[in-house]
């Protein structure tokens, strides 16, 4: 039976309807690396729901929204893709935390992000991602 | 500048009691309520219940809520952001403006505890 990996691609919307500078641009590329595992995309749950469902995971992936937060609160590891935002800031030790460069911060961490343009050079690859789930949940 | 010399003593009383709440007020409590407020992201509130809000339930006997994302505090004492913009200004406690203004380098945590006095 292959292992469940989530997906938690959401982020929230910007105002001016562009990509939130926070999006992963490689998902689809990501699940077809991950073919010896399920993969499920999260959808909007009750919490108590996904807290369970969670928990029957291998892990989630997911960027800097609140799924990271969540899975840090239920004791989850979670892998999380940061592009523009600091995960010394934002970030949970308990989580596997894949920044491509501390170059591509943004440098006013606080600010909103409807100004942010969105650029997928700012974040790891699907292969790297790979990497780290099959270096920190070996089979 | 109130002329103290034409006030009765219930007047100085009035004028002494008001200036004191709205000491408290600035300082969170109302009543006898320690008002927090979460104008944020429900990550951010999160993080706000997990490492905070035990520490000044330790501090202080009642905490009340103003939050966006009122499920994440089942059985908390909870009141709407527009609640909390009644009773006082709600920016000093946003923690984000905080972060901007004191280019924070430090954790989402170490900002909160900065904001809530604890540390």
């Amino acid at each position: 039976m292959k292992k469940l990996i989530l997906f938690a691609k959401g982020v929230r919307a910007l105002r001016s309807g562009a990509t939130n500078a926070k999006s992963y641009p490689f998902w689809d590329e990501l699940a077809e690396l991950l073919k010896d595992y399920e993969v499920q995309e999260i959808s909007e749950m009750p919490l108590d729901e996904l807290e369970k469902l969670v928990k029957s995971s291998l892990t989630v992936v997911c960027v800097d929204s609140f799924i990271q937060h969540f899975c840090w609160s239920v004791d989850k590891k979670a892998v999380v893709l940061w592009g523009r935002s600091d995960p010394n800031i934002f970030g949970h030790e308990s989580n596997i935390n894949l920044l491509k460069s501390r170059d591509n911060l943004r440098p006013a961490q606080f600010h909103w992000w409807e100004d942010v343009p969105h650029s997928p050079d700012v974040f790891v690859s699907p292969q790297e991602v790979l990497k780290a789930i099959k270096d920190n949940f070996p089979e | 500048m109130a002329d103290f010399s034409k006030m009765s003593e219930k007047e100085m009383f009035d004028h002494d009691e008001a200036i004191f709440k709205e000491w408290l007020r600035s300082a969170g409590i109302i009543g006898d309520k320690f008002l927090v407020v979460l104008n944020n992201g429900a990550g951010d509130h999160l993080v706000f219940k997990k490492n905070i809000l035990p520490r000044l339930k330790e501090r202080h006997k009642k905490v009340i809520l103003a939050v966006c994302y009122p499920e994440l505090f089942p059985g908390e004492d909870i009141i709407s952001i527009a609640e909390a913009q009644a009773m006082t200004d709600i920016d000093k406690y946003d923690v984000y403006k905080m972060g901007i203004n004191l280019n924070w380098q430090g954790t989402l945590t170490e900002l909160y505890e900065k904001a809530y006095s604890l540390r």
